[in-house]
């Protein structure tokens, strides 16, 4: 064999002996696909089932989700009753891989697990998953704790623009009315009040009385906007603002991030903090 | 149905004129119904008190409402103290506080103390090395 032909083979066992020893991780939310990359890095290969844009109230794993799962060490839900097939996922992985069910880890007892609308539980999140990794990987331990450190960086001044964006409206006119209950958390650090139309899944369908409840309340608190998400039929909230005269102030990403450019964390905070703000002021 | 055919379209084009009226009102009913929402009264502008107190002497400091500068300054005194007219909703106000300190500063502090229109008191605090970059909320 030539020399180029053994360069060849040589890079190429080297390529295949790197992929071997990367941790294998399925995710099954697009927030925690963000976070296990950027705190992986190299060392990890993150497999994200549920794509941006996806309604993960709505999503199912197929049969080609489930082999790859079948080869996880690792794998990612967002949990709090959020994805309903975490035994498929036990099934499919037969026990040889880790399931870390984050939501269930982070501070608070609440159902809705839409924890990804508080910056600082993504900050949480991205501990948690550092921690697995180390757990399962302890030779790789500094890289992550190194990676998750600059990426909890960028969340912390995220936060910050966060504060600062929603200073600029009046507390008086922090009212959030949405398609379904997704912003909770997001309500709670920022003194918003929420009317959600229906419940905390997009499947709890909004009857006429909460409809006429909602359009009373528009009225009677002077809501000025209200708003779509990006995985709803927005039919009801047209109604709505036909009945009563507010703005449809833009559509939110409530369910994880959108499709580009609003595929990362930091660009789906900016998109629903400048939509709702500049829609409200 | 006897009578000529004329006689006949004539009658039932003057009982259809009739109902016109009636049609009119049903149908203008329902736009009537649709009316937009209430505007929100803003709170009304009233006096705040502010009293600042800065650990370490700082080279800047701004204070912003809802996005508008309402006091800044260069080299501040160690205690500076100003009055502003500002909208203070039941809900309370949030102020947006920044401070640069020289480089090399380390936890330095600024407190905030507001009196509030109604008479009570308030006091929060800012921290950081060179820099902070914050919000406060008063209510």
């Amino acid at each position: 064999m030539k020399l180029p032909g053994v360069l060849c083979l040589l890079l190429l066992l080297a390529y295949a002996r790197a992929e071997e020893g990367r941790l294998r991780v399925s995710s099954f939310s697009t927030i925690l696909t963000e976070i296990a990359s950027q705190v992986g890095g190299e060392k990890v290969d993150v497999t994200g089932h549920v794509k941006p844009g996806v309604d993960p109230h709505e999503f199912e794993p197929k049969p080609a989700d489930l082999k790859i799962v079948g080869s996880a060490e690792l794998i990612l839900v967002s949990a709090r009753h959020l994805e309903n097939y975490v035994g498929k996922l036990r099934e499919a992985s037969g026990g040889k891989a880790a399931l870390l069910e984050v939501g269930d880890q982070l501070p608070g007892k609440s159902d809705d697990p839409h924890w990804w609308h508080s910056v600082r539980n993504i900050g949480r999140a991205t501990e948690i998953i550092r921690d697995e990794l180390a757990r399962l990987r302890p030779e790789s331990k500094e890289v992550f704790a190194a990676n998750a450190k600059a990426y909890i960086a960028r969340m912390d001044a995220l936060h910050t623009w966060v504060k600062t964006k929603v200073a600029e409206l009046p507390k008086d006119r922090r009212k959030l009315v949405t398609n379904h209950d997704a912003f909770g958390y997001f309500a709670r650090e920022f003194d918003f009040m929420v009317y959600p139309i229906a419940g905390i899944t997009p499947n709890d369908q909004p009857g006429s009385r909460n409809v006429a409840e909602i359009i009373a309340t528009i009225r009677e608190q002077g809501v000025k906007a209200i708003f779509s998400e990006d995985v709803e039929n927005p039919k009801v909230i047209q109604e709505i603002t036909r009945e009563t005269g507010a703005k449809l102030g833009g559509t939110l990403l409530s369910d994880g991030l959108g499709a580009k450019p609003n595929d990362t964390v930091d660009a789906m905070f900016r998109h629903n903090v400048t939509t709702i703000v500049d829609a409200l002021k | 149905m006897r009578g000529s055919p004329i006689l006949r379209a004539v009658i039932v084009f003057i009982a259809l004129l009739s109902l016109a009226p009636v049609l009119w009102r049903l149908t203008q009913a329902d736009a009537r119904t649709v009316q937009p929402p209430a505007t929100p009264k803003p709170a009304k502008n009233a006096k705040v008190e502010a009293r600042l107190t800065f650990s370490t002497p700082a080279k800047r400091a701004v204070i912003q409402h809802l996005g508008k500068d309402v006091w800044s300054k260069a080299s501040p005194s160690a205690e500076e103290s100003f009055t502003c007219e500002i909208p203070w909703p039941k809900e309370g106000v949030d102020l947006h506080v920044i401070v640069e300190w020289p480089e090399g500063t380390h936890s330095a502090a600024m407190r905030v103390r507001l009196t509030a229109p109604d008479g009570t008191e308030h006091d929060r605090s800012v921290w950081g090395d060179a820099a902070a970059d914050d919000v406060l909320t008063f209510k």
